[in-house]
């Protein structure tokens, strides 16, 4: 009873973690990005700033716009906040471990970019459109690349689950595995895409015909860009989680031992700022793609998925 | 009654003919309420494919399956509109024939690997499976939507049925893992070529038959799955399987006949089904839009959609066969876990511009401008559907557990799963954190919005003598999909980007005939002259022969 | 002691993972700059691999090989082809036989052909070193690939190295293999590597490109 109390409480702490602290991760990345470019870049807390100054400013409606231009935000915050409850992030075997089944979350990433490509097809007008083609096209090879990936973890741990998968991998004698690294490397290549970084586009962007992510919600404005942007935010913290909770499973919390909270919160904390650096790092010292070549890159993270569906099974010839 | 002589007609009703028939009657009842009450020729349809249904001897079937086919020709031959004047009724009646020519010697032939291929061929045909698929976003747009929804809905669940029936029942106990293997492979050669057809296609009920080939290849690759399984003696595996296919042939038969309904909407308010022409419907047939955001939702099989349960089973199921066999099993199994990971994107992308093209933006042509709402009769019939739709997807657990009969008829042993996608909290934890999202912008944000015209990147307003903006700077729905056709276009359709259906079945087909038109017209032009020398020169082998033979 | 043990294997066995990464890369980029740089990640991977199997199996015959992987595949001969691109101003032409996707699903194809090669039918036991062997090919199949899907001399010397790179592997992997082959190994490719140098100076010379394609329409305009 107290285990699964505390299970709950738990499981409450993760939610209003990643819903707090989603735009301040979005904030270290512009910092240690700006540093490494030798500005000195915006304080960390200019998300949440930006964010208050959009809720408060009379949102623009285009009047092309149909019944459903306030809709779309909303659906696409919902489903990506329905994952970072899901996702695992300090603690494992949390109260909705159960549902965190992966293909599910892919299932709701779907409907998000679902939604945002209806919201950039709503005015009728060109930017949005050519955004909303692009986000299809970049779709379809991250998420074949995401589902072989997954097949991949399916097979070593035998549980569908994130949790289950992360749980395996924190207790299981793995050793450094060939086809764990291609995963990674996978994994790595669709969340660049997936959320919106440099080599497949350019959060800081401001032109037009380049954009991707951003094109899309050119119409957008006051309350609405608002949850959009807020939404990337928790977007760019659950794909953080999900590879620190699947790829670097040590350290974390089981929910329902209080006493381990603390070094999991830690731990946590210490990995974000880990892969927020990397990301950093690696956004200053490469160049975005143009957008026929993004295919191609995640061509190869397909085809890296798939070879390490090749080398588990030698992996499995291995151990049997 | 008709039937075999001495024998007459069995009918009879077991758990996988009750499922099936209760997958039709929605369906019906919602084209017969729309559209098509009065049509004769539609209510023989009907009982066409219940009596296949609900047959208990081969002959009964093949009846029924074949009353289905001449009746569906003649709908077909009724509604044939076709634009480009090629007359798909013809291909039609081909294509019927040549799956009647196969079904009738598989079904009584003994079991084994020649009747089952001949039955792959002959109710693959009728379902649309690759490479026998190219006919089917031809034929099944011809004829008026009442008729195309069951068609597409009811007819090739027929069809599958007929597979289900012979290769998990009748033939279950011959079932060899290579059966299951060729499924899979057809299967999958189906999702990705209607999936990517069904993105690039432009006509909406083309669109949606490609979508019907897509789903048609779920099915096949969930059924080839489970026959595989069901052959390894792997009954769990079986079940999971054959649930996901079972389940996606339901939602199928609820989402596209009600997105078929929908598109005959659409035609008899604006004329064309062009998604190019189309555009902003849903300010004017809102609830029209409505209904079909259901249908497409379930089209790309988004989460809290039908269509999601059963390809979050499929995929599982996936996952658990990817663990049997050898290092090629491995390799095909990504292979194909790959591209269903595709075609889903590519199912979303496709369901995406229906809707985003369809019913949002500016209106593309006068006609989408000036669109009035369906009838009644219309909405209720797609009503029904989308009721059933909503139903479908919330408590596919439900279903699944009244589905455990079928399951247990078709698979020995077999052991009925839970569903671990639980779509009812998922929805009430996103509408919690939508509705949390609404209070806080309302209680924090500043209130009110004001209407302007669009910001596009700077553009400014559009002169006062257009309407909706000029139309020449709208996107349109094929520009929507060309980076997807210069990237996956030369590899999987080939440089003419034509299906390759077409290309190397229906080309060369084609090529025949006129190749033995051209005979047949030299045989009539021929000369007295040369049609004595025919006889004659017919004679003297005769001669020859009957001398060979009488001395040898 | 077995937890050390797995310690070292799955370290050797990263390595090699990391090197088969860098070949697979090496198929899917166009310019020969950010060739020369994954050839070279390679060698230092390649050095690495071998110091370590050095210190585990205490022979100071990888330890020199890990030194000439170094010194020659690492440093020097990356700064000659880089100092080649420069020269003639080829840092962003590398023409591709065959589009780019369709030679990384034929490399695919062919890792999965090394890995049912290495691993022995069904019967038969399966140790550590097959898997390491397994990469081994791949890397050096890749590596053919690569020779055989570019057109540019540059980028066949980049693919002749990783190919010489997979060889390398697949010898510190296995104890007891003779230092003198090794040696000999890096030695030829020193040697190709000059030849390949001077066959490319002549070639621009004479016809101001490093395109093979314009010889070839020689040689069967001489036929």
């Amino acid at each position: 009873m107290v285990v699964l109390l505390l299970r709950c409480f738990a499981t409450l702490l993760h939610a209003m973690l990643m819903l707090a602290l989603a735009p301040l991760l979005m904030g270290v990345v512009t910092k240690i990005r700006a540093r490494l470019l030798g500005r000195r870049g915006p304080v960390l807390l200019q998300p949440y700033r930006d964010l208050w100054k959009l809720i408060h400013k009379i949102p623009l409606i285009p009047d092309t716009a149909t019944e459903l231009y306030k809709i779309w935000p909303f659906v696409s915050f919902a489903a990506i906040g329905a994952v970072a409850l899901l996702v695992p992030g300090f603690a494992l075997n949390l109260a909705s471990a159960r549902f965190s089944d992966f293909i599910t979350i892919i299932g709701l990433f779907a409907v998000s970019r679902a939604a945002i490509m209806l919201a950039g097809l709503e005015t009728g007008f060109g930017f949005g459109a050519a955004g909303a083609a692009r986000e299809a096209l970049f779709g379809l090879f991250s998420e074949a690349a995401l589902l072989v990936v997954v097949l991949v973890f399916g097979l070593i741990s035998g549980d569908p689950t994130v949790d289950g998968i992360a749980t395996y991998f924190s207790f299981g004698q793995l050793g450094i595995s060939v086809s764990l690294g291609f995963a990674l490397v996978a994994t790595l290549a669709v969340a660049l895409t997936e959320t919106g970084r440099i080599p497949a586009d350019n959060p800081a962007g401001h032109l037009e015909l380049a954009m991707v992510h951003e094109a899309m919600l050119l119409e957008y404005s006051g309350r609405y860009l608002a949850l959009f942007q807020y939404t990337a935010c928790l977007r760019l913290m659950i794909w953080f989680s999900l590879i620190a909770t699947v790829f670097f499973p040590f350290g974390m919390a089981q929910a329902g031992n209080i006493l381990s909270w603390p070094m999991g919160l830690i731990s946590w904390l210490a990995k974000l700022g880990a892969l927020a650096a990397a990301l950093a790092l690696f956004e200053v010292s490469t160049a975005k793609m143009r957008v026929f070549r993004v295919p191609e890159f995640l061509g190869v993270a397909l085809l890296l998925g798939l070879l390490a569906v090749i080398f588990l099974f030698v992996a499995g010839r291995l151990s049997a | 009654m008709v039937g075999l002589p001495g024998r007459g007609m069995h009918l009879g009703i077991d758990p996988l003919s009750a499922l099936f028939l209760c997958l039709l009657a929605p369906q019906v009842v919602a084209a017969a309420v729309a559209v098509e009450r009065k049509s004769v020729t539609f209510w023989v349809f009907v009982l066409g494919m219940v009596l296949a249904l609900v047959a208990a001897d081969s002959f009964a079937l093949i009846l029924g399956f074949e009353l289905m086919s001449a009746a569906s020709w003649l709908l077909v031959l009724r509604g044939d509109r076709r634009p480009d004047g090629r007359p798909p009724a013809t291909l039609y009646a081909g294509v019927a024939l040549f799956s009647a020519a196969c079904l009738i010697p598989a079904v009584f032939l003994p079991a084994g690997g020649i009747a089952f291929v001949l039955l792959l061929l002959g109710a693959g045909a009728k379902a649309g499976l690759a490479p026998l698929h190219s006919w089917l976003p031809r034929a099944h747009p011809a004829p008026s939507a009442g008729v195309s929804a069951v068609m597409s809905g009811g007819m090739v669940s027929v069809a599958l049925y007929v597979i289900i029936r012979y290769a998990f029942i009748v033939f279950g106990n011959a079932a060899e893992p290579w059966w299951g293997t060729v499924l899979m492979a057809v299967g999958a050669a189906s999702v990705l070529i209607g999936a990517l057809r069904c993105l690039l296609e432009v006509e909406l009920k083309t669109v949606l038959a490609c979508s019907t080939v897509e789903h048609m290849g779920l099915i096949a690759v969930g059924l080839g799955v489970a026959l595989r399984a069901r052959a390894m003696d792997d009954p769990a595996l079986a079940s999971l399987a054959l649930q996901a296919a079972l389940l996606c042939a339901v939602a199928h038969a609820l989402f596209k006949p009600l997105l078929f309904l929908g598109a005959g909407a659409v035609h008899h308010a604006t004329g064309t089904t062009s998604l190019d022409w189309l555009g902003g419907l849903m300010r004017c047939m809102p609830r029209l839009g409505v209904l079909m955001l259901v249908g497409a939702a379930g089209m790309a099989a988004l989460p809290l959609g039908p269509g999601f349960a059963p390809e979050f089973l499929l995929l599982h199921a996936v996952i658990a066969a990817a663990g049997s066999g050898g290092v090629m099993a491995w390799i095909g199994f990504a292979a194909l876990f790959g591209i269903l990971g595709l075609s889903a994107a590519l199912a979303l992308a496709a369901g995406v511009r229906v809707i985003g093209f369809g019913f949002l933006g500016r209106p593309r042509s006068l006609h989408a401008a000036a669109a009035e709402e369906a009838d009644r009769l219309t909405l209720i019939g797609m009503g029904i559907l989308a009721v059933c739709c909503v139903l479908v997807a919330l408590t596919p657990g439900l279903l699944l557990r009244a589905m455990a009969p079928v399951i247990s008829e078709a698979v020995p042993g077999a052991l009925p799963q839970a569903l671990a996608y639980a779509p009812l909290p998922l929805a009430l934890l996103m509408a919690v954190l939508a509705a949390v999202a609404f209070v806080a912008l309302r209680r924090f944000g500043a209130r009110g919005e004001r209407e302007v015209p669009a910001w596009n990147g700077g553009f400014g307003k559009p002169p006062v003598w257009l309407p909706f903006g000029d139309p020449a700077t709208q996107p349109i729905a094929s520009g929507f999909a060309e980076p997807v056709r210069r990237v996956l276009g030369p590899a999987l359709l080939g440089r003419a980007g034509l299906d390759p259906g077409e290309r190397y079945i229906l080309a060369p087909l084609s090529r025949l005939h006129l190749r033995l038109t051209r005979l047949a017209e030299l045989v009539r032009r021929a000369t007295i002259r040369q049609r004595l020398a025919f006889v004659f020169g017919a004679l003297v082998m005769f001669l020859l022969a009957l001398g060979l033979g009488q001395n040898g | 002691m077995m937890g050390l043990q797995i310690f070292t294997n799955s370290l050797a066995h990263f390595l090699a993972g990391v090197l088969l990464l860098c070949a697979f890369a090496l198929l899917s980029q166009r310019r020969l700059a950010a060739m020369i740089t994954l050839v070279q990640a390679e060698a230092l991977v390649l050095s690495a691999a071998a110091f370590w199997q050095g210190l585990v199996q205490g022979s100071d015959g990888l330890f020199l090989t890990g030194i000439i992987t170094l010194c020659i595949k690492g440093f020097l001969l990356p700064i000659a082809l880089r100092r080649i691109t420069r020269q003639f101003n080829l840092i962003r032409a590398v023409e591709t036989v065959m589009p780019v996707g369709l030679s990384m699903i034929i490399g695919v194809g062919l890792i999965g052909i090394a890995v049912m090669v290495v691993l022995p039918g069904s019967a038969g036991t399966v140790t550590l070193t097959h898997e390491d062997l397994a990469i081994a090919l791949s890397v050096v199949l890749l590596g053919l690939l690569v020779m055989t899907t570019r057109r540019n001399a540059l980028s066949q010397v980049i693919g002749f190295l990783s190919t010489e790179n997979g060889l390398v592997l697949a010898a510190i992997g296995m104890p007891g293999m003779p230092f003198v082959v090794e040696l000999s190994v890096a030695l030829l490719v020193l040697l190709a590597l000059l030849v390949v140098g001077v066959f490319v100076f002549q070639l621009r010379e004479h016809f101001e490109t490093l395109d093979l394609s314009g010889i070839e329409a020689i040689e069967r305009r001489g036929r």
